[in-house]
């Protein structure tokens, strides 16, 4: 198992030395607070968007931003990155990238007469896979797996991939020219999918006013080291799910399958990152336990991505995300909340 | 973290729960006491009046209380109210707009009450529900309520209530033969008890009061357990007997009195059918009431022969065997009497089939129960049917044996119009046989009357020597002057006498049980008749009674014929009754509904909207008390948030809020917050809303929340206020909380709690 290093210069300021299993929850908050702050400081007017990201991020979940171009997707992969002191790769997707080009290459040495591993973009805390789904399906599929398997496999050797790997993709709509659809299949591995949405007027004119000069990412920096970050992690692993609420989720997901206006419902996967997501964001809140409102809230950034609407629940409208965020706003719904069905 | 300490509520809203807490218990009371009424008037309209009335008066009390009057001015409220109902009820429109009452309403009250005690003397038990009846039930409710509540409530202290149970308790004990059911005392008892309890409960004083509680309950059972035991009759009165309404008698000492009553019921009520395999329907006869005292008869105690089962009874005294004597056997059911004598043709030999120990008496041959009463019984009696003929009869050979002399006493004042009318009735008849004759065709030649009310109208009802002296002269009267005149004169003349009394033969209608047919008595076939005692023949019976009965052909000589004689058709001539088996219940519900008792229909109305009032309360009721067990539960443990917000989201309901089970607590508990603009309340809610979340999602163990039960009595005080008067009064009337959510049609679906 070989950990490789990073291929940014990692800023030694940040101790990376303590590696601490766990983190109190008003810690965690404090940290989270810093990450947010630091991030709203280059995006304006999109908390909740932000929220989310964050949420994915600490349940180490790969996060999918898919909107149209110009609204900030980059902006908030790269801000979040940023503000983690962790190495950071961002690949280019162009339908001409090729799967080494993500993975990484073994490449003949001369001098010492053998072959020697050049890793790929994938070898991060943090990759960004800017506009993932303009690359050919090949090498959408060579992130994909490392997403998945946390490990890469070039010549028969696997490298296993440092924790935390995170992957923050953005993609255009499919409906979009030059696309290629992710699968859904590959959708699934992401934990959530968000929409940036335009800013509003305020934040609109706020924007032209800060960011004419200068671009703001240069002006943030690292907020929480890598292994703060996976001590936030282990936290918000370490949240109770208590059994009503877990069934609570396994309702939602197997309504999506049984809706009439689905034909693709989410898979038991779907429910696992969804209770996964769930206690990030108690977490986040401070609560070391998860509420039925967690789940309502990511509801749709989890599910919304996996989902398939028939046609006839299309209709007439170009794009499926507003159509399945209304099927699954009404699955949440309609289905019964468990209330007082535990004891003390 | 929920508060720790202990939020103080108001002080006010607990004495406001506890207030309604004892009216209701004094409504257990009431209703409790009036179990133990029931038996005293036919039908119900009377019950439900009480209770309209009673309720009305409590409710109303609490209700002012609630609304903050001043304590002491409660009860003369409460007297305003009652002289309210009173004058609406009564005083056919002598009031200022008809519930403001003046002098005339007064005297017409004043009137009433006088009425009402002649009818109490003319009415038996139970009485016709006429309109002195209710005005009496009417003002005693009402008294009773007012002391009641004073009591209990006004001076908080409900142990001395009970004393105003006793007087109402002392009511049915003097009317009813056997004193107060021990279910109905029992259940006085327990309404007692739970006064006390709840008294208990809200001054939280704990063990002791709750001991006193106890002790005094288990003391009324007990004390009702010895009365069952002393009283026979066990199944009359309580709540369980809301079909007793049947004939008693011979409980008290003044049978004919009692006797008297009877006859004069609006409607007759079924008291018994029998079949007999006698040719001629016959005469039952339950004793004799051989002690005359002057003024009354009564049957002389004598000690009594235990009835061996299924075994003869002695023969009858002074029988001889040269009279004719055919046995017969009677099968008798009663299905609506309570006496402590049988019912049975004379001479009876043996009886078969009785429950409980009964007793014979060797003089007249009266069976008598020893721990029981007739009620229910159903037996078989073999008699015999005795055929002197007038020359067995004229041998009588004038020595009246000395165990007999006791039937000869008339006292030394006897007045005259007595011995004077007997002399004049007897004149030229030598036998005491011709001379008894004399006397039974004098009262059923000279113009005498059958009435059964003249007496009373006259002021001589009863036995005595007056009351006969009385009815010589006015010559009207029924059974009892006929019986005791006669007897009284045979007496004069030297002839032991003494009164018998029993039922007629009743109407025969087809056979229910057996082939023979079937005779049905009627409360209007209780009768008297004298006996005469003929030494060789032993005692006979005759009938003077004008009007009634089967004259005896022993005391027609020149007649072969023996024709039930009925010229006045009052109902004894089989041909001139139904032919329709008589059922009981339906007597006694239909009785009462003369031309007399106006206010039936009026009582029958109020009834009916009580019932109604007490089936739309009910929900009201029923909520409450959920809400009281819900806070009791959360006060006697910590923990309960699930409790806590089911009441909570119950109460929204109420208040018609839109509440859907896929609603999330903190969704919920948003749309409650909007609405409270109190900050402590929304602290309470803030405390709720943890204390719900933790204990239904959160690890297990390790959280009881504290004080769930004052905040949420915070919470609901806020949802009240916000809700309005009229949403208020939606919310205690039909409260929809008490169906499920999952019961009611789900339009809406619930918008997203991001």
């Amino acid at each position: 198992m070989n950990s490789y290093p990073t291929r940014q210069p990692t800023d030694s300021s940040v101790a990376t030395t303590e590696d601490s299993d766990e983190m109190g929850l008003d810690e965690l908050r404090r940290a989270a607070e810093g990450i947010v702050t630091n991030v709203e400081s280059v995006i304006d007017g999109k908390h909740d968007a932000v929220q989310t990201a964050l949420t994915v991020l600490l349940a180490e979940g790969h996060l999918l931003i898919e909107d149209v171009p110009g609204v900030g997707k980059t902006m908030l992969a790269k801000s979040l990155a940023k503000s983690v002191d962790c190495t950071v790769s961002r690949i280019q997707f162009t339908p001409d990238l090729l799967p080494s080009d993500v993975t990484g290459v073994s490449v003949y040495n001369q001098a010492e007469r053998r072959f020697e591993f050049k890793p790929g973009a994938v070898f991060a805390n943090i990759v960004i896979g800017d506009e993932i789904n303009r690359a050919s399906p090949k090498t959408q599929s060579a992130l994909l797996e490392c997403m998945e398997e946390r490990q890469v496999t070039v010549d028969g050797t696997t490298y296993r991939l440092t924790s935390p790997f995170i992957v923050v993709a953005t993609q255009n709509p499919i409906e979009m020219e030059g696309t290629y659809a992710l699968p859904e299949a590959q959708r699934d591995r992401f934990m959530a999918r968000i929409a940036m949405g335009y800013p509003d007027d305020v934040s609109e004119l706020a924007m032209l006013n800060t960011r004419d000069t200068s671009s703001p990412l240069s002006r943030i920096g690292p907020v929480v080291s890598a292994s703060q970050l996976r001590a936030m992690m282990t936290t918000a692993r370490a949240v109770f799910a208590s059994a009503p609420v877990k069934q609570y989720a396994v309702d939602l997901v197997r309504a999506t399958r049984e809706d009439r206006d689905l034909r693709l419902g989410a898979s038991p996967r779907a429910t696992l990152q969804l209770v996964r997501a769930a206690k990030a964001r108690a977490a986040l809140d401070g609560r070391d336990f998860v509420l039925p409102d967690d789940i309502d809230a990511l509801a749709v950034p989890v599910l919304g991505h996996r989902l398939l609407p028939t046609s006839r629940a299309l209709g007439q409208h170009h794009e499926s995300a507003p159509v399945i965020e209304e099927i699954v706003l009404r699955i949440v719904g309609a289905t019964p909340v468990p209330v007082g069905t535990t004891g003390g | 973290m929920v508060s720790v300490a202990v939020t103080p509520v108001s002080v006010g809203l607990t004495r406001r729960a506890g207030s309604w807490r004892l009216t209701s218990a004094l409504l257990l009371v009431l209703l409790a006491t009036s179990f133990s009424l029931i038996g005293l008037i036919q039908g119900f309209g009377w019950w439900f009046l009480m209770l309209f009335v009673g309720s009305l008066i409590l409710v109303a009390a609490a209700a002012l209380r609630t609304l903050g009057v001043p304590r002491i001015l409660v009860p003369l409220i409460e007297v305003a109210i009652l002289t309210a109902i009173l004058t609406v009820g009564f005083g056919r429109g002598t009031g200022f707009f008809g519930i403001i009452p003046t002098t005339a309403t007064f005297e017409r009250f004043g009137a009433l009450g006088d009425l009402a005690r002649t009818s109490i003397y003319a009415q038996g038990t139970p009485a016709s529900p006429l309109v002195e009846f209710m005005f009496l039930i009417v003002l005693g409710t009402g008294v009773f309520s007012i002391i009641l509540d004073t009591v209990a409530i006004t001076f908080s202290r409900p142990g001395w209530a009970g004393l105003a149970i006793v007087p109402v308790l002392i009511v049915p004990a003097v009317l009813f033969t056997d004193g107060v059911s021990p279910i109905a005392l029992a259940e006085c008892a327990a309404a007692f008890l739970f006064l006390l309890r709840s008294d208990a409960r809200k001054r939280h004083q704990g063990i002791p009061r709750l001991a006193a509680a106890f002790s005094i309950g288990a003391v009324s059972i007990v004390v009702a357990l010895v009365i069952s035991v002393t009283a026979p009759g066990f199944d009359r009165g309580g709540a369980a007997s809301f079909s007793a309404s049947g004939i008693s008698i011979g409980g008290t000492v003044t049978p004919l009195i009692d006797l008297g009553r009877d006859l004069r019921r609006p409607a007759p009520v079924h008291v018994l059918s029998y079949t007999t395999t006698a040719p001629t329907p016959q005469y039952l006869k339950l004793t004799s009431l051989d002690q005359f005292t002057g003024t009354v008869w009564k049957h002389r105690e004598r000690p009594m022969n235990r009835l061996p089962a299924a075994d003869t009874i002695g023969s009858p005294a002074g029988l001889s065997k040269g009279v004719a004597t055919k046995k017969f056997e009677t099968t008798v059911r009663i299905d609506n009497m309570n006496s402590r004598w049988l019912p049975v043709p004379y001479p009876v030999t043996s009886v078969n089939g009785l429950n409980g120990t009964w007793a014979w008496d060797p003089a007249d041959l009266t069976i008598g129960a020893v721990n029981t009463s007739t009620v229910g019984q159903n037996y078989k009696a073999t008699s015999l049917m005795i055929s002197p003929t007038a020359t067995q009869l004229k041998n009588d050979s004038s020595v009246v044996p000395a165990s007999l002399l006791a039937d000869l006493f008339v006292p030394q004042d006897v007045p005259v119009i007595i011995t004077q009318t007997a002399l004049d009735a007897t004149a030229g008849a030598t036998s005491k046989y011709e001379k008894a004759v004399a006397l039974q065709d004098y009262f059923r030649e000279q113009n005498y009357q059958y009435s059964v009310d003249t007496p009373l109208e006259q002021g001589y009802g009863g036995d005595g020597m007056a009351v006969i002296a009385t009815f010589l002269q006015v010559k009207s009267g029924y059974c009892v002057h006929f019986a005791s005149a006669m007897a009284i004169m045979a007496r004069t003349l030297g002839i032991p006498a003494r009164v018998s009394i029993g039922y007629l033969p009743g109407a025969s209608s087809p056979g229910a049980f057996g082939s023979s047919a079937v005779y049905n008595v009627t409360s209007d076939d209780l009768h008297a008749w004298p006996e005469l005692y003929f030494a060789g023949v032993g005692w006979v019976p005759f009938e003077p009674t004008v009007g009634r009965g089967i004259i005896p052909s022993y005391t027609r000589p020149d007649s072969a014929l023996t024709l039930p004689t009925n010229p006045s058709g009052s109902g004894t001539a089989p041909s001139t009754r139904p032919l329709v088996p008589v059922d009981p219940t339906t007597t006694s519900s239909t009785s009462g509904s003369g031309g007399k008792s106006v206010i039936q229909p009026v009582v029958a109305g109020l009834g009916g909207g009580l019932v109604v009032a007490a089936l739309l309360l009910m929900p009201a009721f029923l909520r409450r008390w959920r809400r009281k067990t819900r806070l009791r539960q959360l006060r006697d443990e910590w923990g309960g948030a699930a409790i806590a917000w089911s009441e909570l989201i119950d109460t929204a309901r109420d208040f018609r809020w839109h509440v859907s089970d896929t609603e999330t607590p903190r969704a919920f508990a948003a749309r409650v917050g909007d609405i409270l603009s109190d900050l402590n309340r929304l602290d309470a809610l803030d405390r709720l809303l943890l204390a719900i979340e933790r204990e239904s999602f959160g690890p297990p163990g390790r959280f009881h929340a504290r004080g769930v039960a004052d905040d949420l009595e915070l919470v609901l005080a806020g949802l009240q206020e916000q809700a309005g008067n009229i949403g208020r009064l939606r919310a205690v009337l039909v409260p929809v909380s008490l169906v499920p959510v999952a019961w009611l049609p789900s339009s809406e679906t619930r918008v997203a709690n991001a």
